[in-house]
């Protein structure tokens, strides 16, 4: 399948909304462009026909059915949010025939629902290629590295992850020191269209530019758990701070509490929670 | 939920320190058929817990697979067919997964387990 046709099987096929978005995991629609683009990436370097993929946080699916379309052998979709795996279960299910697609109810951040999980020792290393598009750490600072970690845990292959341009620096250090990456490169950077989603979003839709990653673990290299949870905490607790006066600055009705999406958004943002 | 999925999940739960392999109580199960390929189900094997892979599948009502994985199994067609079925084709629609050290148990639904644990599990 070429690309442009890829992307329109997408766009007809795959509702990528959110019913009931959530904003604490980050919830944005993955547009069919982007989607392809990430598969474009990933096809042209053989990682995606016939290889065993994981698409860790897959919300309503776009890169799992992408991925299923250019001919990985199986896909498996892992996702916190049942209302996205509803949605997700549905848009498997438009296709004729139906799309085969594993689905697990897990949580990607902690690693709980896999051997190999962050307090498993053993084991792991199970699949090929990882594709994902993670929260990029907007809500819970550290979002985006903990969801790096999950993939180099279970990836022995390549993985493929968009991360905001504002962030290049620091994913590749990060992917090189915390993960002991081989290699790091940014294939493209691609425009993210968030369409206004939650009830701080002010404009119709902000563009961010985004980075597509990809990364090859060094097979037998071991992740130290302990230090990265300190570094995550760490991340967290600042942003926590962030959020707390972004929101006091909201109330006063300043122009702070825009995340991720920019701005806020008045009675337009119908379906934010 | 296939097999293949099922080799990859565990419990976590707080205080658990071997929440691997789950164990399978299946209620309801489906067939879909998958095109065999050869070259991808050799490529499976290594990354395969395979003793656990091996009493899953039991434990959904396939039989038939060695207890290890035999030495000349590119070759061996109808082993790769039994893998491949085992693997691909069953999937656990509705039942449950029980961790073998806790007890806790897991629910498939509509084909999806649940792993998430509450907040006192973590």
């Amino acid at each position: 399948m070429r690309a442009r046709q890829l992307e329109s099987a997408l766009s007809a096929n795959v509702d990528e909304t959110f019913a009931t978005p959530k904003q604490r995991l980050e919830q944005y629609p993955t547009n069919a462009a982007l989607a392809a683009g990430v598969l474009h990436g990933a096809r042209a370097r053989g990682d995606v026909e016939g290889k065993f993929v994981v698409d860790l946080g897959c919300g309503t699916g776009i890169l799992s059915v992408a991925a299923t379309l250019c001919d990985a052998a199986v896909v498996v979709g892992v996702d916190v949010d049942e209302d996205a795996l509803t949605r997700c279960a549905e848009n498997l299910r438009a296709f004729e025939p139906a799309l085969e697609v594993e689905l697990v109810c897990g949580d990607v951040i902690d690693g709980s629902w896999t051997l190999g999980g962050r307090r498993m020792g053993r084991g792991g290393k199970r699949c090929d290629t990882v594709l994902m598009n993670p929260p990029f750490g907007a809500w819970r600072g550290g979002a985006d590295v903990a969801f790096l970690r999950a993939a180099f845990k279970i990836a022995d292959g390549a993985i493929y992850s968009l991360h905001k341009t504002s962030t290049r620096a620091h994913i590749e250090k990060v992917a090189k020191t915390r993960f002991h990456a081989r290699e790091a490169e940014v294939l493209a950077q691609l425009k993210y269209d968030l369409p206004a989603t939650y009830g701080h979003h002010r404009e119709k839709s902000v563009e961010i530019a985004v980075d597509l990653w990809r990364f090859e673990p060094t097979p037998g290299a071991v992740i130290d758990d302990e230090a990265l949870e300190l570094e995550l905490a760490h991340d967290a607790s600042i942003d926590g701070l962030a959020r707390d006066l972004s929101s006091k600055a909201h109330v006063r009705g300043g122009r702070g509490g825009g995340r991720r999406g920019g701005g806020r958004r008045g009675a337009r943002g119908g379906r934010g929670k | 939920m296939r097999l293949l999925a099922h080799n990859m999940l565990a419990c976590n739960a707080k205080g658990v320190v071997n929440g691997f392999p789950l164990k399978i109580v299946p209620k309801e199960t489906r067939e879909v058929e998958v095109d065999f390929n050869a070259e991808f189900l050799t490529h499976m094997l290594p990354k395969m817990e395979w003793s656990a892979f091996v009493n899953a599948a039991k434990e959904i009502g396939l039989e038939g697979l060695p207890s290890e994985i035999p030495d000349d199994a590119a070759s061996d067609e109808e082993f790769l067919r039994t893998f491949h079925h085992a693997l691909l084709e069953v999937h656990v629609e509705e039942g449950t997964l029980v961790c073998p050290e806790s007890g806790r148990k897991f629910p498939i639904n509509k084909g999806i387990p649940n792993m998430l644990l509450n907040e006192d599990e973590v």
